[in-house]
């Protein structure tokens, strides 16, 4: 938790310090930014600063404060999210080779056989899941879904 | 137009068969949805948003309203049967409703929940429909310094009261912001931060971003714990949901207090139905004889809270309709919706759609009836679904924002914009880092930063202006006010006291 806490103020100081950077760029170059109020860039040229000032206090304080004040996760399931996360990105590329149809099934019933649910009921879930979003948008909202090389 | 005119035009928009089927639908859509365990109000109306977009707006609107009550209850039926929040509203519902579960009472919870939020939902679209008026006179005296004053005023009291660090909340409140300045600046034309994407011009989409944040991400969250919710099986018979004529009588003042502080909290911008039902459940353990009964099965510790945070639903309206400033993350996706159907709240909003202000107002009294009528009987089939394991939902619930994402604008860069934003939020939540406050910031900053540089060319640049004109003056000393509260409570909390005379319990009271 301190570590995810520490990387995650480094990256928003990170962010913040680009954003002001990009932002400083818009200026009209004759302008200083405190004159340059009515510009484009100094909105979020100040905002960038703000994020950077804050996630840099954040960093400090979680590094003064003792090791064991910061709350431990308890036992998890990683490799369950490790499993969604990979799902989830196979699946959006596969939409693109399959279609929605063939992809959505498939994510579907990997992921629940991946998660140890049984054979059929992951068989009987894709294939409702699947149904009834291709129901809904594909024919009553008439959403044109990404279709594969069988046409849908 | 005076405010029972106003209703009858409401009550001829909303009472036709296509329009009740959409109250329908989106109260039974929202109880189902939220009777789910850790899905909450902004993610029911999220991933809901993309069928709402092909309806037109009125329908849509109403569809939107029946989710959020529905979904408010809905959480209250996980609270008390599996002493699950939905999510923070219905935190205090836990207490007394899995108590009175656990003493066999799950029923007579159940059914208080019902009456009380059907009571308190009703009354509060009363207020709704008298203030809302009063707030649109006021408000067409507003001019830009005052709307940039109220905006502020309602994401600095989001980020005040909304997480567990204030700190945090403001970076979601400023990173909201700049993602809100991403694409072709308003005034001047130029492109901001779009490094030559031009699916950037438009802006990042609150709705990919939204759907990221809290579907994708809460996928993520829910599969860390993957066993917690264990699927129950609950057996209720419908003549155990009617409380007894005791348990009506004991919670009728709980229920009307509960609505008050409800839709007074909730008509307050950034405040909202958590707020609302601690407050509410705290009143009533104060103001009772017994106060001892509370968080061991008190009827009352039940009626309150589920009364005031959806009394809080229509309170919440009033600021959104009137001022178009959301006090909540729910109603954050529901002004992005609104903005999304070209439409644009505010005080102008019930002079130039009349028919959509007042449909959707006397909507959300037939939504209320709907949803008491279809509670009572319909609670044991909400109940059956926490039979579902709960691995079974994760890949629907990614499948249903894929595709609700993709619908939006028939691309895959929204879908990965998606993506990325669940991974980042997978990251922030585990943090503690509140996604609803950047969902607001995102879906105000583009006005917050033309109301801001449109005050400054009124005075010609210079920042004074924000405290010579009154209202505006108010609202940002209340900015102020909002900001240094938590911090000067929080320095004298840590102040050795002399003496522990209180206990921790009581100094919480």
């Amino acid at each position: 938790m301190r570590a995810l806490e520490v990387a995650l103020s480094l990256l928003l100081a990170a962010f913040g310090l680009f954003a002001a950077f990009e932002a400083s760029k818009l200026r009209s170059p004759a302008a200083s930014l405190t004159q340059d109020v009515l510009g484009p860039g100094f909105f979020p040229f100040w905002l960038g600063v703000a994020v950077a000032g804050l996630a840099t206090v954040g960093l400090l304080q979680t590094l003064v404060r003792r090791a064991d004040a910061v709350a431990s996760v308890g036992p998890r399931s990683w490799g369950a999210v490790g499993i969604m996360i990979l799902a989830i990105v196979l699946y959006v590329g596969a939409v693109g080779l399959f279609g929605f149809v063939l992809a959505t099934f498939l994510f579907v019933l990997g992921t629940l056989i991946a998660l140890k649910q049984p054979v059929t009921l992951s068989g009987l879930t894709a294939a409702v899941v699947t149904g009834t979003l291709y129901l809904v948008f594909a024919r009553w909202l008439q959403v044109p879904l990404p279709v594969g090389p069988f046409g849908w | 137009m005076d405010p029972l005119s106003g209703l009858l035009l409401g009550f001829q928009v909303a009472l036709t068969p296509q329009r009740l089927m959409f109250a329908l639908l989106g109260a039974f859509v929202g109880t189902l949805i939220g009777a789910l365990p850790g899905i909450g109000p902004v993610t029911a109306i999220a991933i809901l948003v993309p069928v709402a977009f092909n309806l037109d707006a009125t329908d849509a609107m109403i569809m939107m309203a029946g989710i959020y009550y529905g979904s408010m209850y809905g959480g209250s039926i996980t609270s008390i049967l599996l002493n699950v929040p939905g999510e923070s509203a219905s935190v205090m519902t836990c207490l007394d409703g899995h108590q009175l579960a656990r003493q066999g009472r799950a029923g007579a919870a159940l059914g208080i929940a019902a009456i009380g939020s059907f009571i308190a939902g009703t009354l509060s679209v009363v207020g709704l429909m008298f203030l809302a008026p009063v707030m649109v006179k006021v408000a067409l005296g507003f001019g830009p310094p005052e709307y940039f004053a109220v905006m502020l005023f309602g994401l600095v009291t989001l980020a005040g009261l909304g997480g567990s660090s204030l700190r945090k909340a403001l970076i979601m409140a400023a990173i909201g912001l700049l993602l809100g300045t991403v694409g072709i600046d308003p005034i001047v034309g130029v492109t901001r931060f779009t490094f030559g994407q031009s699916f950037l011009w438009d802006g990042v989409g609150f709705l990919p971003v939204t759907m990221g944040l809290f579907a994708v991400a809460e996928v993520l969250l829910s599969a860390e714990e993957l066993y917690r919710y264990q699927a129950v099986r609950v057996r209720l018979r419908l003549k155990e949901l009617l409380p007894s004529w005791a348990d009506l009588v004991t919670s009728k003042g709980a229920i009307l207090r509960g609505t008050v502080i409800g839709f007074v909290v909730g008509v307050l911008p950034g405040a909202g139905a958590t707020i609302a039902s601690f407050l509410a459940y705290a009143l009533e353990r104060r103001l009772s004889k017994n106060p001892e009964r509370f968080g061991r099965g008190a009827i009352e510790g039940v009626a309150a809270p589920e009364s005031a945070n959806n009394s809080a639903v229509a309170g919440a309206f009033v600021p959104l309709l009137t001022l178009g400033v959301p006090g909540s993350g729910a109603t954050a996706v529901m002004l992005g919706v609104i903005l999304m159907f070209g439409l644009r709240p505010g005080p102008l909003l019930f002079e130039t759609n009349p028919d959509f202000v007042w449909g959707l107002i006397a909507s959300m009294y037939v939504g209320n009836l709907m949803l008491l009528v279809m509670n009572l009987p319909g609670v044991p089939v909400f109940a059956s679904l926490m039979r579902i394991p709960y691995p079974v939902l994760m890949p629907a619930i990614i499948a249903f924002s894929f595709v609700g994402t993709f619908a939006l604008n028939n691309n895959m860069a929204d879908v990965l914009t998606m993506l990325v934003f669940g991974l980042i939020g997978y990251l922030l939540r585990k943090a503690d880092y509140p996604p609803a406050t950047l969902v607001l910031a995102l879906v105000l900053g583009p006005m917050v930063e033309k109301a801001l540089r449109q005050s400054l060319v009124m005075s010609q640049g210079d920042f004074s202006i924000f405290v010579t004109r009154p209202i505006a003056a108010a609202l940002i000393g209340l900015t102020a006010v909002s900001l240094l509260a938590p911090l000067i409570i929080g320095a004298l909390s840590q102040r050795p006291q002399p003496e522990p005379a209180l206990t921790a319990e009581e100094s919480r009271d």
